[in-house]
């Protein structure tokens, strides 16, 4: 996970810092700022060519992040870039989910024990600094840094399950939200008219005095361009008796988290349908959310896995890195 | 023994770190990066539901000029930011800012706000002075057909730095 996954959130960090660095309208009033950002400074909350510095910064972050060189801090670096930028980008309107979770993961693989044994900064600590007590090291690492990303994954899943609820109801299993939502593809419409609002109820509530429409949402998208991926889509939302089945099993994968504690067998079990969640969502969606996929795979129980399905080989394959 | 003691201070000084801000927002039902409530897809669509495109348009000397293309950034963007940062959903919470209050000043602050840099920045990056700039919806069907005429929600005056809402619910 640290080999990689810093590079996911650099990726996300340059390509955000991107946008914002050539919007013109980048201006970012009070009430518009996160938690985060009213930390800064106002003047590092506008970006001009003093900010190009900050393109360097991430990719040295990644590498150093990545070969384990000044290794946690570059990790806690790059968190906090993600969660600069990342503030900053949701400033112009989009709340990127994806990295909103590799962000913090990243975070917690500059503070957990463990994160840095393969590293650069391991070898030299060992060679030029415990010389005299190799064998002090030779222990596996505590566990609880694999057990806070877990607990951050399924607390998310559930944190979306609870939403869907809180603002649908229990309505939200009949299956005409995802319905509307597999078959609207943004793409499809100027761009003026991608970006819609939601009004139900709320215009009868005692705590809306706005206007007589009553907006408690705005619409999100569905991305997919690919029009064999766009005609599955449309097949699912042409049946009902599915679109319903896919909100119930949607609802019943958010609120089921508690398996992953169970041993590892469920846990795998959990993360693998989380997996092809992530990847039906990303083909019927165009919203892939790589970031989830990934952490879920190295979250996996690989020892179980090759004992299970690997024969003799995948046996002796997961003694061998269990000893390790 | 202190070893010890000290190496469980510290992982729960992390596991509060990392958790507390996540659970906080999970459980009032807000977002502020990277911290959410995952409200993606959860408000429900049915066959019942209004959907409403957003318009701003402006008065300029004598010309009346649709603002999209001064946005600044992908329409889409533009509208999901004005309404998750500076409109809001009924209630004091929303669930797409970070905001735990809500009341008619802070709002109206808020309209004065955003227009006033909205105006600000189409006078300084395209050169157009703007006297007033209308805030309008069209309910429209999902395929965007529109269903009704256009309803002013309200207009921001330049010259007063004032947004005047004309579709107030208690009126």
């Amino acid at each position: 996970m640290r080999f990689v996954l810093p590079w996911f959130v650099a990726k996300v960090a340059y390509d955000q810092l991107n946008i914002i660095y050539f919007n013109a309208y980048n201006h970012v009033p009070s009430f518009s700022k996160t938690w985060f950002l009213h930390l800064m400074p106002e003047s590092w909350l506008s970006f001009g060519p003093e900010s190009q510095f900050l393109f360097i910064m991430i990719i040295l972050c990644a590498v150093g992040a990545t070969l384990g060189i000044a290794g946690r801090l570059c990790l806690f670096l790059l968190a906090g870039l993600e969660f600069f930028i990342g503030g900053n980008f949701e400033t112009l309107g989009i709340f990127d989910h994806n990295s909103s979770l590799s962000s913090q993961v990243v975070l917690i693989l500059a503070l957990v024990p463990g994160s840095m044994r393969i590293s650069i900064d391991f070898f030299i600590y060992k060679k030029y600094f415990n010389k005299d007590n190799p064998k002090a090291l030779n222990f596996p690492p505590p566990k609880w840094g694999l057990n806070l990303i877990l607990i951050l994954l399924v607390l998310t899943y559930f944190t979306a399950g609870i939403s869907k609820i809180r603002h649908g109801g229990l309505k939200w299993l009949d299956g005409a939200t995802l319905g509307f939502y597999l078959e609207n593809y943004v793409a499809d419409f100027p761009a003026g008219e991608q970006q819609l609002l939601i009004a139900n109820e709320a215009r009868y509530s005692d705590e809306h005095w706005k206007d007589t429409i009553g907006f408690e949402a705005h619409t999100y998208g569905n991305y997919q361009y690919r029009p064999a991926f766009k005609k599955l889509g449309s097949w699912f939302a042409e049946r009902p008796p599915l679109v319903i089945g896919i909100s119930v099993i949607t609802i019943l994968f958010e609120f089921t988290w508690f398996i992953v504690f169970i041993n590892s067998r469920y846990r795998n079990i959990y993360l693998i349908a989380a997996f092809v969640t992530h990847t039906m969502i990303g083909v019927l969606m165009g919203l892939y959310f790589l970031h989830y996929r990934f952490i879920c795979l190295c979250l996996l129980d690989w020892n179980l896995i090759l004992k299970t399905i690997g024969g003799r080989y995948g046996k002796k394959i997961a003694s061998r890195v269990q000893s390790m | 023994m202190k070893r010890l003691f000290k190496a469980n201070i510290y992982k729960w000084l992390v596991f509060f770190l990392i958790l507390a801000p996540n659970i906080f927002t999970s459980i009032v039902g807000i977002e502020s990066f990277p911290y959410t409530s995952a409200p993606m897809f959860g408000h429900y669509v049915g066959d019942d539901t209004e959907l409403y495109l957003l318009k701003f348009e402006a008065v300029s000397g004598n010309e009346l000029i649709d603002l999209e293309p001064y946005y600044g950034r992908p329409a889409a963007y533009f509208v999901r930011y004005f309404f998750s940062k500076v409109y809001g959903s009924p209630g004091s919470i929303s669930a797409f800012n970070g905001r735990l209050s809500e009341s008619p000043p802070k709002f109206q602050r808020r309209m004065n706000t955003f227009f006033l840099d909205f105006a600000t920045y189409i006078r300084e990056q395209h050169g157009i002075q703007l006297q007033k700039i209308y805030l309008k919806s069209i309910r429209v069907d999902k395929n965007r057909n529109p269903l009704a005429e256009a309803i002013v929600l309200g207009y921001y005056d330049t010259n007063t730095n004032q947004y005047t809402a004309l579709d107030e619910a208690h009126k």
